[in-house]
């Protein structure tokens, strides 16, 4: 995988890396609206080579929720 | 690949998965300079359509076209038609409709209410969509694009499918077919052929089960470019934005190896092992010749080995004949492609350059910014699929002219060997005896009069792309509308020419004026004005008004205008003035008139 977690997440919704941060949430992102979120899902998924359970997405609301669902699927912190 | 805004992203360089390759569109979309744009696209569909509109835009900008789009509100494909009444133009409408919003449950359970069920249906919802398509374009300023149905890969019935002539798949097959039917005989109707263009991104990828769950996604994000590209190809010939020659490089290829390093005997081409591919490739590209694609060579090597390939090497399939310019030596890539297409007359914006070299596609991509570069396929047993598939030379239609085109510059050779012969321009010209023929536009030469107007930029006074109902219009209107054939000692360069004039008391208005860029250069566009105002003056009309459109390529006509000594026309390019100051007859030409 060449990309990081929070890479992936700039490039997928578009804004700066330096605005990927822990503080990073839907509710306050324009860009992680409800297309995006799934667009993030699916490279993520590729990313990583893993899938996520059909109703895990809609769990995930902020940087670290998505980070502990690729880690709970990859086994690595 | 690193995408620039002037050379976003190849479909077939894109990376794998769900959104990855869309991204990189929507990325490119986002790099795109702002600007003027030159039609609005209306976009209406079945499911999320949301970042269609960004692959259209990148995916038009390829093609030389800037356009806006207006997005499809979500599952309103019906209301966006019915409601949307006339516009003002110039607009696209683009019709993205899918086999479930055709059928709804019935896709996966085609048969619950047995075949006259299913036929009742597709019936029922066949005529809804014609309807549909009829409340589209009784808006007279509206170009429509309508998608075919991508069919589903089977049904519960397996392989008894096939054998129902009454089955699912058989009645989506019929549909699609009456829809292209439909779409044939109607000039401001075209068929987007996403059956077509799901094959080739791979119709078990083309929907994406996650995406059209949680989102109605119908259409997987990645293959949004690749449907774009093939609207874009429509709109694109539509506006003119028309490629006419393939540039090729040729070691890597025409054939594999170095040809310098290599010798003839040694480079791979022939019908057997790795040269196969690249004689698939040459036959590919020679299809697209006949159909009227110009073809030159740009190449770092020796003149005359290259000659000694095309003419001699039993594995070549293009021949001397069939390459139009060539820039072969030791020189720049960028500089070599500049030099046919000033050669060719033609504008970078109307040559693809195919070179297998990443240093030289990216230097004529920095210079040449209008040239389209593709990234070829890695390997070449995909080069001739690559260019079959491509797209890259949209042509609205296909006429006597672009099958002739072959021999026509063929004796563009020999007319090229007979000026360097002449001496001076005047025993030229004088020598090839030049014929202009001009004659009532007629059902036989509508088509490529429409042609005309759309492939046309140079020598085109109001680069007004005329279609063929436009013209039909025109004529039972009033216009006056003469087409223009030139032929010389060494052939027939076929229908070059179109005037439309519209008479009024007194003044004969010019409202379209345009030459090919091929028999530019003997003042044919003398002898055809000199032609119009005989019979302008026949008519009784005394003056001439030329209304003239600055393009951003059409400096020749200008220039022309502004040589006849009359008075400027509202502060523009035009002109207007009095028959008796026009030029007359080139002692050059001889006018033929029916």
């Amino acid at each position: 995988m060449s990309e990081d977690l929070e890479t992936i997440v700039a490039r997928t919704l578009g804004i700066d890396r330096a605005a990927v941060d822990d503080r990073l949430a839907r509710e306050r992102e324009p860009a992680w609206d409800s297309f995006n979120h799934l667009l993030l899902i699916a490279e993520v998924e590729r990313a990583y080579g893993i899938r996520f359970a059909v109703d895990q997405p809609a769990a995930i609301h902020d940087l670290p929720g998505l980070r502990a669902a690729v880690a709970a699927l990859t086994g690595r912190p | 690949m690193s995408p620039t805004p002037t050379h976003p992203p190849d479909p077939v360089a894109l990376p794998d998965g769900p959104a990855a390759g869309f991204l990189a569109y929507r990325a490119a979309d986002a790099r795109r300079p702002a600007g003027t744009a030159d039609l609005t696209v209306e976009l209406a569909g079945a499911g999320t359509l949301r970042g269609l509109d960004a692959c259209l835009r990148v995916a038009c900008a390829r093609a030389g076209l800037a356009v806006a789009v207006d997005n499809a509100p979500y599952g309103q494909l019906d209301q966006t038609v019915l409601g949307r009444g006339a516009r003002p133009g110039p607009r696209a409408l683009l019709l993205v409709w899918d086999a479930e919003w055709l059928l709804g449950d019935a896709l996966l359970d085609p048969y619950a209410a047995g075949p006259a069920g299913l036929a009742e249906l597709l019936a029922g919802r066949e005529a809804h969509l014609h309807r549909l398509l009829d409340a589209a374009l009784a808006d007279p300023a509206l170009t429509v694009l309508a998608c075919s149905f991508v069919p589903p890969a089977g049904t519960a019935l397996g392989i008894l499918e096939w054998r129902r002539a009454d089955g699912l798949l058989a009645g989506l097959a019929a549909i699609n077919r009456r829809l292209a039917e439909r779409c044939a005989a109607d000039p401001r109707c075209w068929l987007v052929p996403a059956e077509s263009v799901a094959a080739r991104f791979g119709l078990d990828r083309w929907s994406d089960a996650a995406l059209r769950l949680h989102g109605d996604i119908r259409i997987r994000p990645d293959a949004l470019p690749w449907l774009a590209e093939a609207a874009a190809g429509i709109l694109a010939a539509r506006a003119g934005r028309v490629r006419k020659c393939l540039v090729l490089d040729a070691d890597g290829i025409l054939w594999g190896g170095v040809l310098g390093e290599d010798g003839p005997d040694g480079v791979q081409l022939g019908p057997d092992g790795a040269g196969r591919a690249f004689q698939e490739f040459q036959r590919a590209v020679l299809a697209l010749h006949r159909r009227g694609v110009i073809l030159a060579i740009c190449s770092r090597n020796d003149p005359a080995d290259i000659e000694r390939m095309l003419a001699d090497h039993p594995g070549m399939i293009l021949r001397p004949d069939h390459i139009s310019a060539r820039r072969i030596g030791w020189g720049g890539k960028a500089e070599g492609v500049r030099g046919i297409a000033a050669e060719l007359n033609l504008g970078s914006d109307a040559l693809v350059f195919i070179d297998d070299d990443p240093a030289n596609r990216l230097a004529v991509r920095g210079a040449l910014p209008g040239v389209l570069v593709p990234e070829p396929p890695a390997h070449p047993a995909e080069y001739a699929a690559f260019v079959r598939d491509a797209g890259w030379f949209p042509s609205l239609q296909l006429t006597a002219e672009d099958l002739a085109k072959g021999a026509q510059y063929a004796a563009q050779a020999e007319r090229e060997r007979y000026r360097a012969e002449s001496g001076d321009l005047g025993a030229f010209l004088a020598g090839l005896a030049t014929v202009v023929a001009i004659a009532p536009l007629s059902p036989a030469t509508r088509a490529r009069a429409a042609q005309l107007c759309v492939k046309t930029n140079q020598f085109n006074t109001t680069l007004e792309r005329l279609d063929e109902a436009a013209l039909e219009t025109a004529a039972a209107a009033g216009a006056v509308i003469r087409t223009v054939q030139v032929s010389d000692r060494f052939g027939d360069h076929g229908l070059t020419g179109l005037v439309v004039a519209e008479p009024g008391p007194g003044t004969w208005r010019i409202r379209l004026l345009l030459l090919s860029c091929r028999v530019l250069g003997r003042m044919v566009e003398h002898a055809v004005l000199h032609a119009l105002a005989a019979e302008a003056g026949r008519a009784g009309a005394t003056a001439l008004a030329i209304p003239c459109v600055a393009g951003p390529r059409n400096q020749p006509a200008r220039e022309f205008l502004a040589g006849l000594g009359l008075e400027p026309l509202d502060g523009g390019p035009g002109v207007h003035g009095p028959l008796s100051g026009l030029p007359g007859c080139p002692s050059h030409l001889r006018l033929e008139l029916t």
